[in-house]
């Protein structure tokens, strides 16, 4: 028999292990190019800036949504009205599920490229997706357990995989301190902060979540812990690989994973592919998931949960479709700024209606 | 046990990695590739040195008539086609993901065929950022067909061991595909230099040579000594095993875990004296950008163990003797660095100390750091060292056995 999904709450732990591989796993992809494109040497500074950023609208959202004991999306209905509510959904979940394609054609790319390149890319497409089914039908709270169970093996070996190059860093490669200007690091922490709005997005499990304290914390923990993961990171990445060759490299971690050496011991990156591969996996369940309740909420579905395998294969066509990784990081370079122009004003919008709303009836 | 048995099944299916699927046996691990200019115009000979796997396992019986390696030498475009057009010679498929030498002859490294050829084959996925990088005087395949060495059998073994001598010494650099690719913009490069040719000299300095002149008796047929230094891609010129130790002192960051070196014993000139000189800090090196040309200052903090002293004289008791030997340490080496330094200004137009960090940290942006363009400052610039030695030991002994003290005592 199955599980009636979303049956049990998620405490503050299995909250901010869901945020974590949300967001801080990007510290592994392909963001890291976009940042360095941006930012030069000084990309960990436009990572930094973008967190401070984002922190703003994830305030509000939380604020909102724990004055109002509503989750995100009935928030978003009840103050914005039943047809522009809807326009705004529409929007919101056009933006995720694209966002859950090109990632997961990314990924995908990444596993071709770097470790099974023999492997045509619609099988390892395919497995990755019957995997990530798998995980997010059993519903958030499974996701939220088994995210919380392998935090710490994936963050392990994070520590491991910083050790194991250490050798090799040289902090003085991030001199100069600002990289591309000033100029340049701040509008890049306006523009690609979206990177960092899944906890913001995660909002729409405020109902899931045990109490008020374990979601507000779980969001912060998350968002505090991912961007501390993907700013090291990214100086890492610099102080190893050193600007400009850094450049040139389209998956710095996968890389780095190339050249962890353990004393004499050489070639481990299969240790490393392991962990970041079941991370994927919950990450794209966490995606995959949210993804059927943005639709469901769109469409005032009830159930959501048969959503989920449609919206697989969808995924699946969809991120076949493109001829290579070129054309996806052009699009998500856009798709990036865009959502950093939406997940600022929608938050802000929600407050100001719910700031008029108050004041009109106090009157 | 049912269930077990299941899940071990289960894994039958999930670890072969699909289509990736290669058997042990069908692979053919490329440790070598030796790259040398083709008397064909685009095209370059690339050698493979193909290990055996057989040898020196327990399979070694079965395999006695084999040889440890093969040889092979292919003219083509770079080295991906060549490891395919070996596929019509080689049974089996070749593999670069335990390759540890690149080898590239002289006179490729001096043509910028050898970047093109390099570069190319970075977007191999089996190519390795750790693989070694050797400048070799003669040509590359001539070096590979030489080199046997006595005591290891298997070239894997033989480069894994002599990279630590390497490091430990200083006397060739750590050169690595990954350094070749951080010195993109103009930056010096130091790879390592080697040969199977010989042209012995004496000289009283005994690290004062270059790979093939050190004065050898039998044994292995390959010397690695000195620093081929190259700019985008290029050969430029050649440091001496001493230049190299200099050089890498002069990094803020050093490899080198204990080099041995002598100086001139400061009291009897005919004599020296050997140190073993240890780094635990970093080198402080402070560029003043503001003035023109730049002032560079450079503090090289050093701890010193005496392990020899052939001329007998009382360094270690005579505390005065001490404090001369000490100036005099810090006063050669110093000597030694500013010459190596006017050389790299003068003659090879290199800086290969990896200053330009000092440099950048001075700058806020890249702009203004690329415009600065510290590559050309540097030829001009005044560059002073000290070197700041603290003698540590004295060996275990108080002073050298002499035959004066001998007569004196009794």
């Amino acid at each position: 028999m199955m599980r009636k999904i979303s049956d049990g709450k998620i405490g503050v732990r299995e909250f901010a292990a869901i945020v974590l591989f949300a967001t801080g796993l990007k510290a592994t992809d392909t963001t890291p190019d976009l940042f360095i494109f941006k930012g030069e040497n000084a990309a960990w500074i436009v990572a930094f800036l973008s967190t401070l950023v984002c922190a703003v609208p994830l305030a509000i959202t939380i604020r909102l949504v724990s004055k109002r004991k509503q989750e995100l999306t009935d928030v978003i209905y009840t103050l914005t009205g039943k047809w522009f509510g809807t326009l705004i959904m529409a929007m919101l979940a056009f933006f995720v599920i694209f966002g859950n394609f090109i990632n997961s054609r990314s990924y995908v790319d990444i596993i071709n490229t770097m470790y099974y390149d023999n492997t045509p890319i619609p099988a390892l497409f395919l497995l990755l997706m019957a995997a990530t089914v798998f995980v997010a039908k059993r519903g958030l709270e499974t996701i939220g357990r088994s995210a919380w169970l392998i935090i710490w093996p994936v963050l392990f070996s994070q520590v491991l995989l910083t050790w194991f190059v250490w050798d090799e860093v040289r902090w003085g490669a991030l001199a100069p301190i600002a990289g591309a200007g000033v100029k340049d690091l701040i509008s890049g922490g306006l523009n690609y902060y979206s990177v960092f709005t899944e906890p913001i997005v995660l909002a729409i499990f405020y109902c899931n979540v045990r109490n008020n304290r374990s979601f507000t914390r779980g969001s912060w923990i998350g968002l505090g812990v991912s961007a501390a993961w993907i700013i090291f990171y990214f100086a890492l990445y610099v102080a190893i690989f050193d600007y400009p060759a850094v450049r040139q490299l389209n998956y710095p971690y996968h890389q780095l994973a190339r050249m962890a050496q353990a004393g004499t011991i050489t070639h481990l990156e299969s240790l490393f592919l392991g962990f970041w591969v079941i991370g994927t996996v919950i990450h794209f369940a966490i995606y995959l998931y949210f993804s059927a309740y943005f639709f469901a909420k769109l469409f005032r579905l009830t159930e959501f949960e048969p959503l989920i395998l449609p919206l697989a294969g969808f995924i699946l066509l969809a991120g076949l479709k493109p001829d290579n990784i070129i054309t996806l990081n052009a699009f998500r370079d856009t798709f990036l700024r865009s959502g950093s122009v939406m997940f600022f004003a929608l938050p802000v919008l929600l407050w100001a209606l719910d700031f008029w709303k108050g004041r009109v009836k106090e009157s | 046990m049912a269930r077990f048995l299941l899940l071990a099944c289960l894994f039958l299916f999930l670890l072969p990695g699909c289509w990736n699927k290669i058997e042990l046996e069908e692979q053919a691990h490329v440790i070598v590739i030796g790259l040398d200019l083709s008397s064909k115009d685009h095209l370059v000979d690339v050698t493979f040195q193909i290990a055996n796997p057989q040898v020196a396992t327990t399979q070694r019986g079965e395999v006695q008539n084999e040889p440890p390696t093969d040889i092979i030498t292919l003219t083509a475009p770079d080295i991906t086609m060549a490891k395919d057009m070996a596929t019509d010679i080689v049974p089996r498929r070749l593999n670069f993901s335990h390759l540890q030498v690149v080898i590239a002859s002289e006179a490729l490294a001096k043509t910028e065929m050898f970047h093109r050829i390099i570069a190319a084959a970075t977007g191999d996925p089996e190519m390795r950022r750790e693989t070694q990088l050797i400048i070799t005087k003669e040509k590359a395949s001539e070096f590979i067909h030489t080199n046997k060495p006595k005591l290891e059998t298997r070239p894997h073994k033989y480069y894994s061991f002599m990279q630590g001598r390497w490091k430990e010494s200083g006397k060739a650099p750590f050169s690595t595909l990954n350094r070749y690719y951080e010195r993109m913009r103009g930056e010096t490069f130091m790879a390592i230099y080697a040969t199977t040719k010989r042209d012995a000299e004496f000289k009283e300095n005994e690290d004062d040579y270059i790979a093939g002149q050190v004065p050898q008796k039998s044994g292995d047929p390959v010397q690695v000594l000195g620093t081929a230094l190259m700019i985008k891609g290029k050969l430029v010129g050649i440091l001496t095993g001493e230049e190299t130790r200099l050089a890498l002192l002069l990094r803020n960051k050093q490899w080198a875990d204990s080099m041995i070196f002598s100086v001139d014993d400061p009291l009897h000139k005919n004599y020296r004296i050997g140190l073993r000189l240890l780094k635990f800090e970093a080198t402080k090196v402070n560029v003043d950008v503001k003035q023109n040309p730049p002032k560079v200052h450079v503090t090289v903090p050093l701890k010193a163990q005496v392990i020899s002293i052939p001329s007998l004289t009382d360094y270690v008791l005579n505390l005065e003797n001490q404090t001369i030997l000490k100036r005099s340490i810090n006063e050669i080496l110093s000597k030694r660095a500013e010459e190596l330094i006017r050389r790299c200004q003068r003659e090879l137009k290199a800086e290969p100390f990896i200053w330009n960090h000092a440099v950048r940290a001075k700058f806020w942006t890249w702009n203004q750091y690329d415009q600065y363009d510290w590559e050309n400052k540097f030829l001009d610039a005044e560059v002073k060292v000290s070197f700041d030695v603290e003698v540590e030991s004295f060996g275990k002994q108080y002073a050298p056995l002499n035959f004066e003290y001998a007569e004196k005592d009794e």
